[in-house]
């Protein structure tokens, strides 16, 4: 066989191994996809029950664990958000319970940074990063935060009754 | 000498188109022993001509320059060969990557429609929406405290939801 066709041979090759396997990749992927989350899950519930004992540090170390594990790219990009987002909110509230309000505010903003939605978890963080601005004396860009948190709960709560009223008979 | 005389007439007058063209071949074939497209009695014209003047060869001067046209305008063949060989050697692992890509490409938008969809989160209730506007506008621990015992339960209707979709 010439080089040309021994090239040829291992290319075609190396086409119907990748074929094979790719039915591999997707079940690899669904995978961590779902041990992300259950690990995620975890780390949230370890979390409360360390609060619930009043163990900050233990509470601090399993939703930084949190935080700083990526998530495989089958998890959608806002089902991660939100699971990250709730971690960094409670984060920031620990760090303003330990009289830390600029450690809030970093994390609050790494929470935001993750982009703001019309949901409970993005208000959640305009809240905490008001109120680390507030503790921290920035009272007008405290305003504006709650501001943002206000403007998004009420949308939320207008669905919320909105679809209550239509449900009604 | 009138103006009726046959002799006074241009003797190439009467030649046929066809005859002009024949004699330029002839004149051609005289001189380079090759014509573009000589008819064969011309070439046999030239052959005998030539033959007749110089028993057939060439004077060293003419061959001398008829071999350096020929070495001129000779295409090597060898060279183009390798060079088709070369595209050839090029073309073919190409044509396999490039099939290769596509079928894997194929498999990947069969296996995998898109970009996994996000899980349609339960919606929070009026107690969670009505704490956290409350810890919006009140800076109290108590109003903190409720947001985050409210927000236990909506987590954890979060996490089922989302572990039950990943799970599948």
């Amino acid at each position: 066989m010439t080089r040309v066709g021994r090239s040829l041979r291992s290319l075609l090759l190396a086409g119907a191994v990748a074929l094979c396997l790719l039915p591999a990749c997707g079940e690899d992927s669904r995978d961590a996809a779902a041990a992300w989350v259950s690990a995620a899950a975890s780390d949230s519930r370890a979390a409360d029950e360390a609060m619930a004992r009043g163990d900050r540090p233990a509470a601090e170390a399993r939703l930084t664990a949190l935080v700083e594990r990526p998530a495989p790219a089958a998890v959608a990009v806002d089902d991660a958000r939100v699971i990250v987002q709730d971690a960094y909110f409670r984060l920031a509230q620990l760090a303003m319970t330990e009289g830390d309000p600029a450690r809030a505010q970093r994390f609050a903003d790494r929470g935001l940074e993750l982009g703001a939605r019309e949901d409970v978890f993005s208000a959640n963080l305009y809240i905490v990063r008001g109120r680390a601005k507030e503790v921290g004396g920035q009272a007008v860009e405290a305003t504006a935060d709650y501001h943002e948190a206000l403007k998004i709960n009420d949308a939320l709560l207008r669905r919320t009754l909105g679809g209550a009223a239509t449900e009604e008979p | 000498m009138t103006d009726d005389d046959p002799m006074a007439e241009d003797p190439m007058a009467d030649l046929a188109e066809e005859e002009l063209r024949e004699a330029e071949e002839l004149a051609r074939a005289l001189d380079r022993g090759s014509a573009d497209d000589p008819p064969d009695d011309a070439l046999s014209a030239a052959a005998l001509l030539r033959y007749s003047q110089g028993g057939g060869e060439l004077a060293g001067a003419r061959q001398d320059e008829i071999f350096a046209e020929v070495l001129e305008t000779a295409r090597p063949k060898r060279p183009a060969l390798a060079k088709k060989r070369g595209w050839l050697a090029w073309l073919l692992p190409a044509g396999g990557v490039a099939m290769t890509a596509a079928a894997v490409a194929l498999a990947v938008g069969l296996q995998a429609p898109g970009a996994p969809v996000a899980v349609e989160l339960p919606a929070p209730d009026q107690g969670l929406l009505t704490a956290q506007a409350s810890a919006a506008a009140d800076t109290s621990t108590r109003a903190a405290e409720a947001l985050a015992s409210q927000m236990r339960t909506y987590r954890g209707d979060v996490f089922a939801a989302l572990e039950e979709r990943y799970a599948e």
